[in-house]
């Protein structure tokens, strides 16, 4: 017994020291190389906690696009070192990387993030260090005060994702709509731009009801909902909250004979869904992997994806990939690599084709002008990763609201949220 | 104008036990683990995440949900006593939190091997077609598969008192309970009979966790707030109380269902004042025994 | 007989206060750390390290398991990050909210469940830490901020010295450890300290000695809070943010597996262990996501195998060198 116990001692003390020498040799390769001419981009995915797919996707997609670089050559001759590390979707854990990312491991820009609460403290890191930050997710760091120069966004501002499913909502469905809320700001910027768009179409808006992030029965609030008798339900929450409340409406009975329409969804969503997320939910993205049977440029992205690394890519990872895409096309534009103001500037008003049809970064909030996708379950026909059809795309600049519009929050700022 | 929609209220009441019935079920287990053995199992969320996969898995290989149900607690009631016999044992008679210490590094590592194993994607779990529709009274809606939990948690329980009270194991568990030195000087196997317990309360845990995957999916952090839930719920029931544990869960269930309908920003907050309402009123909980707690 | 004696002083003198010595020189190591770590991992190591010995103070010396410390962390943090945003609170007046805050909780929770039994407490306390999460999530998010967490908190300054820079916010949390380092050596030299002690080895004897245990253990909380909310009025300081996961439950969790890694009860395991688990999470999540698990299977082996942690562990085996030594 003894010396058992003694052996299990000398065992794990050399899986520490075996750790810890491999984190070791691992951080010594990337300070060793520094001949040629470098630039260095930083990100950060949640890679650990919920969102660990998405997390995944981006920086696959980060990383495809950095390979596609360096295989060219680099930026203005330097190549691109990359690092990438886990912000575990924690607000603590994000500046701590980010402050490693910008002050230690001198990173020239950097980007990522999937929480739009993580991006807008991120952003705030940006306009304080002055490094230029892309953020790969939904934010309103656009918006209002929030904006500074050094801060750009690469997937749709929140209320414009509202406005394209309430478009296609209002004109396809019906008019009377009843919506289920994530209690927090991205949950309430989307029922803000569905209220807006209801009242701009004739919508009748019948009730709505706050649930807290991280709420796993949703039953309890369908009772309100099936009272309301809407013509549609609407979804503003993602992941698991989804989840749940699309498998408890489809066990009410609510997805044979009602619409439902989640704002933003997700290709695993949709898996994990299976036969639930039928024909009759309709969910937003801003990039579904169909859409290669549309545009070249999306075919090229996705096949190549998929042979690399056995799955269509998520909207994340195609924001990661267009995002890291715009940051080198502006460093080009611009002509240096170490004006950093200069390259914000080409930024604006960049013009590319990239993943979907033209678009172009705007020049005023330095966001990306894009469409947004609308798709419709297969239910229990779904197979493989063929899970969903596209039923529109909605063109970019009618869903996005004037320069002048949103630095003042505008109209949604008069938007009175109901309690 | 301000009418008072009976339907609505009618329908979050059943809908309240259907969600304290896999409170029941959760915390029913671990008050025969507390009882039993001493130990809080921090982990119990985690064997409940388990059980939402064991039953994935056992429906695509089956076929069949009830055999699905049935073989998810006997594989997580196995695993439980695999880990009660390797982790557990050697810890009884030193410090009493160092079970519970022990069990919550379980909860850390445990989700991290699902996804290895199962990938990051959760799994969808399927109940069979014919509990897919709905009861309608009037304009009363109730889906099927509430009505299949309330009544095979009525089933489950009704079994699980039979066995205790009826069965010879049973009485030796009940014994145990009461006074495991007794029962060891009366030359029963103790240690082996705590093993069995572990295995049954973790069993009732993968069963909860089991019932619960086809309304949210079986995803790898599950488990975190069903070991939440099993805590307010066995607080507020009394701890190592089995009928605590069912009024108790079915209070929560009611208190957060009810919640949900007037003040929806609440509803995951409620449980935990009515856990503090509970201790300020009544400190042992609502079934404990006196010097227990 | 003999065999109890000699256990009796082997449990004295592994639990004795340190010498001075290794206070001022673990000072001293601590003021060249930002040369080793990166300068943001070397200030949390420290902002961690106040919380852990705050906390070892209840699990180590008074042998109380609360398992929601992070109410008293995260409440500190919002309580400061409160005053600096909305009130323009200078750096003394933010810190003492985020102390005093705390410490009125600990004593609303010790009031209401300190008498109970130790897993019974943990589960307790673990339960209001998730009422105050749940709370600053969804229903007080007007002023919280929710899941946002409390943004544009202004960069801090010390005698109109900015704190804005990595290092001098590094020294800065350092003067504060250090204070702190050396309160936790004069406390535990105390007679509190001793009677905290006493509790530990034998909670009955103590009580047989006419002590009141259940205000011992209220006021080694009590204590403990004012560590928890100071380390999270620094960490606002530090981040000029207040993210939600300072009151999540996993704020708790990590803060036990730190300490009990580190070895509870013991003079600096809670700052090793601090620097330990952070350096492992640091460099295993380089090599794979999924560190969770290395961590976690790690802090199972701790339990099983050596629950003195890693200075309970070398303090046993030091000791057992010297009475080996001294029996020859």
């Amino acid at each position: 017994m003894q010396h058992v116990k003694r052996l299990g001692q000398i065992g794990l003390a050399m899986l520490l020291v075996g750790l810890i020498s491999a984190g070791l040799l691992t951080a010594l390769p990337a300070t060793a190389s520094a001949q040629q001419k470098t630039i260095k981009y930083g990100t950060m995915h949640p890679l650990t906690g919920a969102y660990a797919v998405l997390g995944r996707d981006q920086m696959r997609a980060t990383e495809m696009a950095v390979e596609e670089w360096n295989a060219k050559g680099g930026v203005l001759g330097h190549k691109i070192i990359w690092v990438h590390r886990d912000d575990e979707l924690k607000g603590n854990v994000a500046i701590r990387r980010a402050k490693e990312l910008v002050e230690e491991e001198k990173c020239d820009f950097f980007g990522g993030t999937l929480s739009g609460s993580i991006s807008l403290a991120m952003n705030e890191f940006a306009c304080k260090t002055k490094t230029p930050y892309v953020a790969y997710c939904m934010s309103d760091m656009v918006l209002g005060s929030d904006q500074c120069e050094y801060g750009a966004a690469f997937m749709v501002v929140p209320y414009a994702a509202s406005l394209a499913v309430a478009q296609y909502a209002f004109k396809n469905v019906g008019k009377k709509w009843f919506a289920i809320t994530a209690d927090y700001r991205w949950g309430h910027s989307l029922l803000e731009g569905w209220l807006w768009q209801s009242q701009q179409m004739g919508g009748q808006f019948l009730g709505n009801v706050y649930v807290p992030l991280g709420t796993t029965d949703f039953s309890t609030y369908y009772a309100k909902v099936l009272a309301a008798k809407p013509d549609f339900i609407v979804m503003n929450n993602l992941g698991a909250d989804q989840t749940a409340a699309i498998k408890q409406a489809s066990e009410l009975g609510l997805t044979k004979n009602m619409k439902i329409f989640c704002t933003k969804t997700a290709q695993h969503t949709i898996k994990e869904l299976g036969s639930a997320y039928n024909e009759n939910v309709i969910g937003g993205m801003s990039f579904y992997y169909k859409l290669r049977d549309k545009y070249p440029g999306a075919k090229k992205f996705v096949d190549k994806f998929i042979k690399k690394y056995g799955a269509p890519p998520e909207q994340d990872g195609e924001c990661g990939y267009v995002a890291t895409n715009i940051l080198f096309m502006a460093i080009e534009k611009a002509g240096t690599v170490s004006d950093k103001k200069k390259i914000m500037e080409a930024m604006q008003d960049i013009k590319y084709q990239l993943t979907k049809g033209p678009e172009y970064v705007r020049g005023c909030d330095r966001q990306r002008v894009q469409s947004y996708v609308l798709v419709k379950g297969k239910g229990a026909k779904a197979k493989g990763w063929d899970l969903a059809d596209i039923v529109a795309e909605i063109p970019g600049d009618s869903i996005i609201m004037s320069c002048a519009d949103n630095a003042k929050k505008l109209p949604f700022i008069n938007i009175k949220l109901p309690k | 104008m301000f009418e008072i929609p009976w339907n609505v209220i009618a329908m979050q009441f059943f809908f309240g036990i259907a969600l304290g019935c896999i409170f029941v079920l959760l915390s029913s287990g671990m008050s025969i683990i507390f009882g039993l053995l001493d130990v809080v199992n921090f982990a119990h969320g985690t064997f409940a995440m388990l059980g939402a996969y064991a039953v994935f898995v056992m429906i695509s290989l089956s076929g069949s949900f009830v055999v699905g149900l049935v073989s998810a607690v006997v594989i997580v009631g196995i695993v439980g006593m695999i880990v009660e016999f390797l982790f557990l044992k050697p810890l009884y008679g030193k410090d009493p939190l160092l079970p519970l210490l022990l069990t919550f590094g379980l909860s850390v590592a445990i989700p991290d091997l699902i996804k290895i194993i199962f990938g990051l994607i959760g799994k969808p779990v399927n109940y069979p077609e014919a509990l897919s529709g709905t009861l309608v009274l009037g304009s009363i809606i109730l889906p099927g598969y509430r009505l299949f939990i309330i009544l095979f948690t009525l089933v489950a329980l009704i079994s699980l008192w039979l066995f205790l009270k009826r069965s010879d194991l049973g009485m030796i568990i009940r014994a145990s309970t009461r006074d495991s030195l007794m029962v060891q000087t009366l030359g029963i196997n103790v240690s082996r009979i705590w093993t069995f317990g572990f295995g049954l309360g973790v069993g009732l845990a993968a069963l909860a966790g089991a019932i619960a995957a086809p309304m949210m999916s079986a995803t790898p952090d599950m488990g975190v707030d069903m070991t939440m839930t099993a805590f307010v719920v066995t607080v507020v029931g009394g701890l190592g109380s089995l009928g605590g544990a069912i009024v108790g869960g079915l209070l929560i269930g009611l208190v957060v269902a009810f919640t949900a309908f007037v003040a929806g920003e609440y509803s995951s907050v409620s449980m935990y004042f009515c856990m503090a309402l509970i201790l300020l009123v009544r400190p042992r909980g609502l079934f404990g025994e006196q010097g227990r707690e | 007989m003999v065999n109890d004696n000699t256990n009796a002083t082997k449990v004295q003198e592994l639990h004795a206060p340190p010498k001075p010595i290794v206070v001022y020189g673990t000072i001293f190591v601590l003021l060249f750390l930002p040369l080793v770590l990166s300068t943001p991992l070397a200030t949390e190591i420290l902002i961690w390290a106040i919380f852990g010995m705050g906390f070892n103070l209840l699990l180590g010396y008074t042998g109380v398991l609360s398992f929601g410390h992070a109410a008293y962390f995260g409440l500190g943090a919002y309580s400061s990050g409160l005053a600096f945003r909305y009130l323009d609170a200078s750096l003394p007046v933010g810190i003492a909210a985020g102390v005093l805050a705390p410490m009125l909780l600990a004593c609303f929770i010790g009031a209401l469940a300190i008498r109970k039994r130790g897993v019974y407490f943990a589960m307790i306390s673990l339960a209001f830490a998730q009422m105050l999460y749940f709370m600053a999530l969804s229903p007080l998010k007007h002023i919280t901020r929710g899941e946002d967490g409390l943004t544009h908190i202004p960069t801090m300054a010390i005698f109109s010295f900015s704190l804005g820079k990595p290092l001098p916010l590094y020294y800065f949390v350092l003067v504060v450890t250090a204070i702190m380092l050396f309160a936790t050596w004069r406390i535990l030299q105390s007679p509190f300290g001793k009677l905290l002690q006493a509790f530990r080895e034998n909670e009955e004897r103590a009580k047989a000695c006419g002590y009141n245990t259940t205000m011992v253990k209220f006021w080694s909380l009590v204590i403990s809070a004012f560590y928890a909310g100071l380390a999270g009025s620094l960490n606002t300081v530090y981040l000029g943010y207040v993210p939600l996961t300072t009151l999540f439950w996993l704020t708790s969790g990590t803060m036990v597996m730190m300490t009990i890694l580190g070895g509870k009860g013991t003079f600096l395991g809670p700052l090793v262990g601090v620097g330990v688990f952070l350096f492992l999470q640091n460099t295993i999540s380089l090599i794979t996501p999924r560190w969770e698990l290395f961590v976690g299977a790690m802090f199972v082996a701790i339990i099983l195998l050596f629950p003195g942690g890693i200075m309970g562990t070398l303090e046993e085996k030091l000791m057992a060198y010297r009475m080996k030594r001294a029996s020859k």
